[in-house]
């Protein structure tokens, strides 16, 4: 019998992380036969796979890919090509799931009229330190991916790219993903800095006349590794996150798609000085510095001075 | 040969010049300041004389010879300045500002002339604002490589910051050809900031799997 579901986890070099995220997946509430958990291991050097197949032996419904091409979009491709069920479900190997989670998953693409593409959940953050008073809930959203909070209950998204779904909690219908292409690899990888943007598929989804829903009651814990609560890597993200938007821009533009959403405005100082200042973590406003590297990296980005090859 | 043997002091470097070879037709908005950025025509004198501090005046790899003894005792060519990702930077030459400060003499001599092709691609001013771009990212590496041989390097001034979006528009407009240098001036700033900063050039905080 085929499996109902399937979950895919793409893990690189994070061997031990990966193994508590899988053994919330195999003690899912669901028979082991209605599910499969597929873990991508991408390229790793750590003995990722080997360490997965050991501590999970007995384990019938759990299979090891392995993906050459580094960047989580060819990783989760490599994963929803080996799945065997209709749909794909994804977290990441830092992050526990319910014991409820793929069942519930299974139960809202059973009952919804319009089925969804997409569906996505809740993501809560769990610090390893204090949270640290200026990261305010404002600021999760897209650098953190967590705390969406779009609504109390459950709904389908507003179209228009307003509302988003985090990557760390989602499940896809295969059949349309890979109609829209699948996870867009092109947006991966900007020299040693690997960029996000796999969630922009489902711009094209949207665009195509597929409905995204979302559900808050689907939480997931996602682990915040310390070295993301400082201000320096708030600001290292929110330039990449502005790169990471000029490549699906383009993405996008291929495919007949012109966002809205994208970043019109800049609050760049005029001077120079001023300019040392947005790098201070004693900024006045740090989410407006935050929105001016978004802009310079999307600025930089459009304008080609990461396109491949040296200058 | 013959001035590693006459000159005294003698050099720990001498270099000579570069003349451009183009692939095209040379732009008009090419000015003789911006041919340095294609590592040819540094034309510092039209006589031979010892150079300034690096980065005021430099040489170039391509037509340069070392005396070994100082290089090595100096660490040899930096291995680890010259790459961010995919993008070499060119940082060889910031070993020269060691040599200098440890009290060597870098030699000019513009009668040693070699041609250097300067390819199609690089008569473009795309080409020059990733230059300007990365190459302040490449200061920025330089610096903090000169600092842990306890050298202060200079911090890029910006000839102009852009301020309003219309400005920035203007930074990336190839018809905006009378505020090329100081656009390239902005980039080359805005890359060294980036970089001193390490939003761009540190591999350790590369960001997949959140």
């Amino acid at each position: 019998m085929s499996p109902a579901i399937s979950v895919v986890v793409c893990s690189y070099n994070r061997k031990d992380l990966l193994c508590e995220a899988v053994a919330a997946l195999v003690d899912q509430d669901l028979p082991e036969s209605f599910y499969e958990i597929v873990v991508v291991d991408n390229n790793s050097t750590d003995g990722t796979g080997d360490a997965v197949r050991e501590r999970f032996a007995g384990v019938k419904n759990l299979s090891v890919v392995f993906e050459e091409r580094q960047g989580l979009s060819a990783a989760r491709n490599a994963g929803v090509r080996a799945c065997q069920s209709p749909i794909a479900a994804f977290t990441d190997d830092d992050a526990l799931v319910p014991r409820n989670w793929l069942g519930r998953y299974l139960e809202l693409f059973e009952s919804l009229d319009p089925v969804p593409a997409v569906i996505g959940g809740e993501v809560h953050p769990v610090f390893p330190v204090d949270r640290p008073p200026w990261l305010d809930d404002y600021l999760f959203l897209r650098p953190l991916s967590a705390g969406l909070g779009w609504s109390p209950h459950a709904r389908y998204l507003e179209a228009g790219g307003k509302e988003w779904l985090c990557e760390v909690n989602c499940a896809y219908r295969i059949s349309p993903l890979l109609e829209a292409g699948g996870f867009p690899e092109e947006l991966g990888r900007v020299g040693e800095s690997l960029i996000s943007g796999e969630g922009f598929v489902n711009v094209v989804l949207e665009h195509a006349g597929h409905r995204l829903y979302y559900d808050p009651n689907l939480v997931v814990l996602h682990r915040i590794p310390a070295e993301r609560l400082t201000r320096a890597w708030f600001r290292q993200r929110m330039f990449w996150e502005g790169v990471s938007q000029s490549r699906a821009q383009e993405y996008l533009a291929r495919r007949g798609i012109h966002l809205a959403r994208l970043p019109r405005t800049m609050n760049i100082p005029c001077e120079s000085e001023a300019w040392v200042e947005l790098f201070d973590d004693a900024v006045d406003d740090f989410p407006v510095a935050l929105e001016s590297f978004l802009y310079m990296g999307f600025l930089l980005g459009t304008q080609g001075i990461f396109a491949p090859g040296p200058p | 040969m013959n001035l590693f043997e006459t000159l005294d002091p003698v050099p720990a470097i001498i270099g000579g010049d570069m003349t451009p070879l183009f692939g095209g037709e040379r732009p008009p908005w090419l000015t003789d300041e911006l041919l340095r950025a294609l590592s040819v025509a540094l034309r510092w004198s039209t006589h031979a004389r010892p150079l300034k501090p690096h980065p005021v005046e430099w040489l170039c790899e391509l037509n340069s010879a070392y005396r070994i003894g100082p290089l090595l005792r100096f660490g040899g060519f930096p291995e680890h300045v010259g790459r961010v990702g995919d993008n070499l930077l060119s940082n060889e030459n910031c070993v020269n500002r060691v040599l200098q400060e440890a009290g060597y003499v870098v030699y000019y001599e513009p009668k040693i002339v070699v041609r250097h092709r300067v390819p199609t691609n690089r008569l473009e001013q795309s080409w020059f604002r990733r230059r300007a771009f990365w190459g302040g990212i490449s200061e920025a590496a330089q610096r903090s490589y000169l600092l842990e041989r306890g050298i202060e390097d200079r911090i890029p001034r910006p000839l102009a910051v852009p301020c309003a979006q219309a400005d920035w528009v203007r930074v990336f407009d190839d018809a905006a050809t009378e505020s090329l240098p100081q656009s390239l001036s902005s980039l080359n700033y805005l890359g060294y900031l980036l970089g001193a900063q390490g939003i761009i050039g540190n591999p350790e905080t590369a960001d997949d799997y959140q």
